[in-house]
C-alpha cells in the first residue's frame, strides 16, 4: 500500500512556488539591485544605506507607534469582550460572537469609508456636536487627517481579529478552574492572574500578532483617514512602486524589513508558547 | 453548575464587562448604521438629512464602471474559489500523507497567511513586471496586468486558507475510517471516494466559500496586480473613495456591508441547521 | 492436518528505532478463539495490523490460510477487523455500513439485502437499519462493527480491544455474546485485549505478550496455574511473589528457603543454591491449625469472599483468599503453602 504524497502536493506547491515564493525571492534579489535598472547592473547594497533616511525613519516610527497603540487598545477592549462573550449562555454567546466577528467579512474599504463619513469636516460627528451645542455652527473638530483618526480606523478594522483569537482560547477554557483556584484560597485577582491569564495566553499572543503585523504594513487606513501629509510604512512602500519615478530597490528593502519584523514577531510568539495553531 | 459558573465569572470580570461589550459593539456598528441611514438621505451634502430617497442606489445601478468592476470581482472570486478549493484540498491531503519535509510544508502553508498583504502585492507586481518584460524581449508579445494576474495572487493565499480548513477536518477524521474501508475490500481509490471525500465535503465547501469571500473583498493584492484596465470592485471603490465622500459611495458602502452581513448570517444559519 | 488460519513466523517490526515486535511466532488454528493479552505497547495491536495488512513486517512472514500474504493489500485479504473505535462510517446509516463490504465485493443487490439482514439479526439489531452511527448507543455501535466485519464471512475475524469503550455491565454481556457468536459461526477469532479477565473468560487459548514477544501461550487454566515468568504471574490474576534460595532438588520439586517465610516446597525446575522466584495464588494459601504462624493484618471483603493480608512471624506478608472470612484484624493464624500450588518462575 504505497501512498505517494507528491502527486497530490505538486500542483498546489507549483502554484504557491510561482505566485507566492518566487515573487518574494525577486524582492530579496532586487533589494540589492541599483535604482531603476533591476537586471542590468551589478548587485549593490546601496538601497540598504537609505534605511537611515529620516523620511523613512519617521514613517517607520509612526507605523510602529500606530501598531503598538492599536494592539494595546485591542487587547484592553477586545480581550475582556472575548472572555465576556465566552461566558454567556450558548444562544447569546453565538449571537454576540457573530456580531463581533462579522466585520471581518465585510469589505474593509467600505468600513473605513464609514469613518470618513463620520469624521470628515461637517461630517456626522461635527453635525451631531453642533446639534448638541458642543461645537459652534460651521466649526469642525478637524479629526480627519490626524493620527487619532488613523488609530480609530485601525482599531476599528482589527479589533474583531483580537476578539476572535482570544475567544477561541476562552471558549476552550474550563472555568471550573477558577472555582478550584478560589477553593484553594486564591482571591479573585489572584485567580485571574495565576489561572485565567496563563490559559488565555495563546489567544492573547495570537491576537496581538493578528493585529500588530497587518497594522505595521497597512496603507489603506492611513491613506483614507490620515491624509496625504502623514506617511506610514505601508504608504512609503506602496509609493516606491506606484509613483513615478518608482524606486524598486528601496521598496524591496522595506519589504524585506517588514518580512523580518513579521518573522521576528512569529518567533517571539513561538518562544512565548503561542502559535498560529492556537487560533486555527 | 453552569449557572453558578456564569455567576462566578460575572463577579470575576466585574460589571465593567457589560459596559465594555456595549461600547465595543456600538463602536463597531454605529458608523456603519449611520452611513446606511444617510445613504437614503436626499442631500448631496451627505451628513444632512433631507428626506428619504433611493435615488443614490438608482444612480449606483446605472453606474457602468461599478457594474463592470462587480463583474470583474465576481469572475476573479469564482476562479480563485475553484483554483484554491482544488489545489488547497490536494495540499491538505498531500500533507497528511507526507512522511518527510513536514516542517517545510507547514511553513509553505502558513506563509501566505502571515506575509503582509502589501508585501505580497508588491512582490507580485515586481514578479509580473519582470516576467512580462522578459516575455516581450523574447517574443515581442506584450502581456499586461489584468484579471488573470489577480487570480494568480489571490489563488496563492486562498490555497493556504482552504488547506488549513480541510486539514483541520482531516485531522478530526480517525485514520481507522479509511483503514476500515480497505479492510472491507475497498481499493485505496474507492476508500477515498466513498469515505474520505464525503466526510471532507463540508470542509471543502466551506473552503470554497471562504476563498470566494476573501477574494471578492481583497483589495491590496488586487490593487497591485489588476493593472489599469480591469479593476476589481475593491480597486474601483478605492478610486471612488479617494475622491472623498459622495452619496453614491455611501450607498455602495452600505450595500457592500449589508451584503456581507446577509452572506455570513446565511452561512451561520446553514451551519447550525446541519 | 490443515494449515493454521493465521500464522506468524519470526515476525519482527520496528518503528522509530524501537523494536515493536521481536521475533513473534504464532499459529492460530482454524475455528480457534485466540486472545492476545498484554499491557499497552506490548505489540498486540501491531500483530493484528500485520495480519490485517495495515502494516508490514520488517522480517519474518505472515501467512493466512497457509498463504504468505507479503505484499497483499488489506482489501485482498480474507480477514476483517473490528476496530477499537469501531470506525463506523458516520455519513452512512447502519444498513449502508454493513453493506459496504459486500458492495466492494460486487455482491448482487438482492443478496446484499438478505445478507445484511442476516448479519444484523445475528447481532440483534433488526429495525435499526436506517439509523446513523451517531444515533446509536455504544453497545449498538459495537454490534454494527461486528456485523459489518462478519457479513463478508471472513476466514479470520480480528478484534482490536472491541469492548474497551463499553462500561462494565455491557462489557460482560458483549463478552458472552461474542463468545456465543464465535462458537456458532466457527470463525477464527484473534482478539486483542489488555483485560486479563476478558481474555481468560472468552478465549480457547491466550497469548501473553510483553515488550514485543509472546512470553507464554496456552489454555487459560494452564496460564493461570503454571505461569512461566514473574511477568505472566503478575499480569494474570493476583499472586504472591516470593523469593528464596534453592536448598534441595527432588525431581520436579524443589525445597526453597524463602525470605521472610521459611522452608517451602515448590513445583518446577531449578538448581540447588540458586536464587529463584516463587508464585502462589492467594486462594491457594490454606488457613490451617498448624503451619507457618502469622497475624491477620488487614481484611478486605469483596462480596464473594474475603482477602486477608497475613503478616508471617518470619516477616513476609501474604495475600490469602478465603470464602468464609470469619477472622478479624489481629487474629493469630497459621498458613500452609501446598507444594502443588507453589510454582518456580523462570524470570
Amino acid at each position: 500500500m504505497t501512498r505517494r504524497a507528491w502527486p497530490l502536493l505538486a500542483p498546489p506547491l507549483v502554484w504557491l512556488g510561482v505566485f507566492a515564493f518566487a515573487p518574494l525571492v525577486f524582492v530579496l534579489l532586487l533589494a540589492f539591485a541599483q535604482r531603476g535598472r533591476p537586471f542590468e547592473t551589478e548587485f549593490s547594497a546601496a538601497a540598504w544605506g537609505r534605511l537611515l533616511d529620516p523620511a523613512w525613519l519617521t514613517a517607520f516610527r509612526r507605523s510602529a507607534v500606530l501598531a503598538t497603540a492599536t494592539t494595546a487598545i485591542c487587547l484592553l477592549c477586545g480581550a475582556p469582550l472575548a472572555v465576556f462573550i465566552a461566558r454567556r449562555p450558548p444562544r447569546l454567546r453565538r449571537a454576540l460572537y457573530l456580531a463581533v466577528v462579522l466585520p471581518l467579512w465585510a469589505n474593509s474599504l467600505a468600513l473605513t469609508y464609514a469613518w470618513m463619513f463620520v469624521l470628515r469636516p461637517s461630517g456626522f460627528l461635527d453635525q451631531v456636536a453642533q446639534g448638541l451645542g458642543l461645537l459652534a455652527p460651521r466649526d469642525t473638530f478637524a479629526l480627519l487627517g490626524t493620527p487619532g483618526a488613523v488609530l480609530v480606523g485601525t482599531v476599528y478594522a482589527y479589533l474583531p481579529f483580537m476578539v476572535y483569537a482570544v475567544y477561541t482560547s476562552a471558549e476552550r477554557l474550563d472555568w471550573r478552574l477558577v472555582d478550584a483556584a478560589e477553593d484553594l484560597g486564591a482571591t479573585r485577582a489572584t485567580a485571574l492572574r495565576r489561572v485565567v491569564l496563563p490559559l488565555l495566553r495563546p489567544g492573547l499572543l495570537a491576537g496581538s500578532i493578528l493585529v500588530f503585523v497587518p497594522v505595521l504594513g497597512a496603507f489603506v487606513v492611513p491613506d483614507l483617514l490620515g491624509g496625504a501629509k502623514t506617511a506610514y510604512l505601508g504608504n512609503v512602500l506602496r509609493d516606491c512602486f506606484q509613483h513615478e519615478p518608482s524606486d524598486w530597490p528601496l521598496g524591496c528593502v522595506l519589504s524585506v524589513v517588514l518580512l523580518l519584523l513579521v518573522a521576528g514577531a512569529l518567533r517571539l510568539l513561538a518562544r512565548l508558547g503561542g502559535g498560529i495553531d492556537a487560533i486555527a | 453548575m453552569r449557572s453558578r459558573d456564569v455567576a462566578r465569572a460575572d463577579r470575576l470580570i466585574a460589571p465593567l464587562a457589560w459596559g465594555n461589550a456595549g461600547l465595543v459593539l456600538a463602536f463597531l456598528y454605529l458608523p456603519v448604521v449611520v452611513l446606511a441611514v444617510f445613504s437614503f438621505s436626499d442631500s448631496r451634502y451627505a451628513a444632512v438629512w433631507n428626506g428619504f430617497t433611493t435615488r443614490w442606489y438608482g444612480e449606483l445601478a446605472r453606474d457602468v464602471a461599478v457594474g463592470r468592476a462587480l463583474a470583474n470581482s465576481a469572475l476573479v472570486a469564482a476562479c480563485t474559489a475553484v483554483v484554491a478549493t482544488v489545489l488547497g484540498t490536494l495540499l491538505a491531503l498531500g500533507m497528511a500523507r507526507a512522511t518527510r519535509g513536514r516542517a517545510a510544508l507547514e511553513g509553505a502553508v502558513v506563509a501566505p497567511v502571515v506575509v503582509p498583504d502589501v508585501v505580497q502585492g508588491v512582490s507580485l507586481l515586481l514578479f509580473f513586471s519582470l516576467l512580462f518584460g522578459l516575455v516581450t524581449r523574447l517574443t515581442g508579445a506584450r502581456p499586461t496586468l489584468g484579471l488573470p494576474t489577480v487570480i494568480a495572487g489571490h489563488g496563492a493565499f486562498a490555497i493556504s486558507y482552504v488547506a488549513l480548513l480541510v486539514r483541520a477536518r482531516l485531522a478530526q477524521l480517525p485514520p481507522s475510517l479509511e483503514e476500515a474501508a480497505l479492510d472491507l475490500g475497498a481499493t485505496p481509490r474507492a476508500a477515498f471516494r466513498r469515505v474520505t471525500l464525503p466526510l471532507l465535503g463540508p470542509a471543502v465547501l466551506g473552503g470554497a466559500l471562504l476563498a470566494f469571500t476573501l477574494s471578492f473583498d481583497e483589495f491590496v493584492i488586487a490593487f497591485f496586480t489588476s493593472g489599469d484596465r480591469a479593476p476589481t470592485l475593491p480597486v474601483h471603490v478605492w478610486s471612488m473613495v479617494r475622491r472623498g465622500v459622495t452619496p453614491e459611495m455611501n450607498a455602495l458602502s452600505a450595500l457592500l456591508v449589508a451584503g456581507s452581513i446577509v452572506l455570513v448570517s446565511l452561512s451561520a444559519l446553514l451551519q447550525r441547521s446541519k | 492436518m490443515s494449515a493454521p488460519a493465521v500464522e506468524l513466523r519470526s515476525v519482527s517490526r520496528s518503528r522509530g528505532g524501537r523494536l515493536v515486535l521481536d521475533g513473534v511466532d504464532l499459529a492460530v488454528a482454524a475455528g480457534e478463539f485466540l486472545a492476545l493479552l498484554g499491557p499497552s505497547g506490548c505489540g498486540k495491536t501491531t500483530t493484528l495490523r500485520l495480519v490485517a495488512g495495515f502494516d508490514a513486517p520488517d522480517a519474518g512472514a505472515v501467512l493466512i490460510d497457509g498463504r504468505d500474504v507479503r505484499g497483499v493489500p488489506p482489501y485482498r485479504r480474507d480477514v476483517n477487523t473490528v476496530f477499537q473505535d469501531y470506525a463506523l462510517f458516520p455519513h452512512l446509516d447502519v444498513f449502508a455500513n454493513v453493506a459496504f463490504g459486500l458492495e466492494t465485493a460486487a455482491v448482487p443487490r438482492a443478496e446484499i439485502r438478505t445478507r445484511v439482514d442476516e448479519a444484523l439479526a445475528l447481532v440483534r439489531l433488526e429495525g435499526l437499519e436506517r439509523r446513523r452511527p451517531s444515533q446509536l448507543s455504544g453497545g449498538q455501535q459495537q454490534r454494527v462493527a461486528v456485523a459489518r466485519a462478519l457479513v463478508r464471512r471472513p476466514s479470520v475475524l480480528l478484534l482490536d480491544e472491541p469492548l474497551g469503550a463499553l462500561d462494565l455491565q455491557l462489557r460482560r454481556r458483549m463478552q458472552e455474546e461474542l463468545r456465543a457468536l464465535q462458537r456458532r459461526l466457527g470463525t477464527t477469532f484473534v482478539y486483542v485485549t489488555h483485560d486479563q479477565e476478558e481474555a481468560l473468560g472468552m478465549a480457547d487459548r491466550v497469548g501473553v505478550m510483553d515488550a514485543g514477544r509472546i512470553v507464554q501461550i496456552g489454555a487459560p487454566r494452564d496460564l493461570y496455574a503454571r505461569p512461566v515468568s514473574r511477568f505472566v504471574a503478575e499480569f494474570i490474576g493476583e499472586t504472591n511473589l516470593l523469593e528464596g534460595v534453592v536448598r534441595a532438588v527432588d525431581g520436579e520439586r524443589v525445597a526453597v528457603d524463602v525470605d521472610g517465610v521459611g522452608a517451602v516446597v515448590a513445583e518446577g525446575a531449578a538448581a540447588a543454591g540458586v536464587r529463584v522466584a516463587l508464585a502462589v495464588r492467594p486462594e491457594h494459601v490454606v488457613l490451617a491449625d498448624d503451619g507457618l504462624p502469622g497475624v491477620v493484618d488487614d481484611v478486605v471483603w469483596n462480596g464473594a469472599g474475603v482477602r486477608y493480608r497475613v503478616r508471617l512471624a518470619a516477616g513476609a506478608a501474604l495475600a490469602v483468599r478465603d470464602a468464609r472470612g470469619a477472622l478479624g484484624v489481629g487474629a493469630a493464624v497459621h498458613v500452609r503453602l501446598p507444594a502443588t500450588d507453589v510454582r518456580v518462575l523462570a524470570g
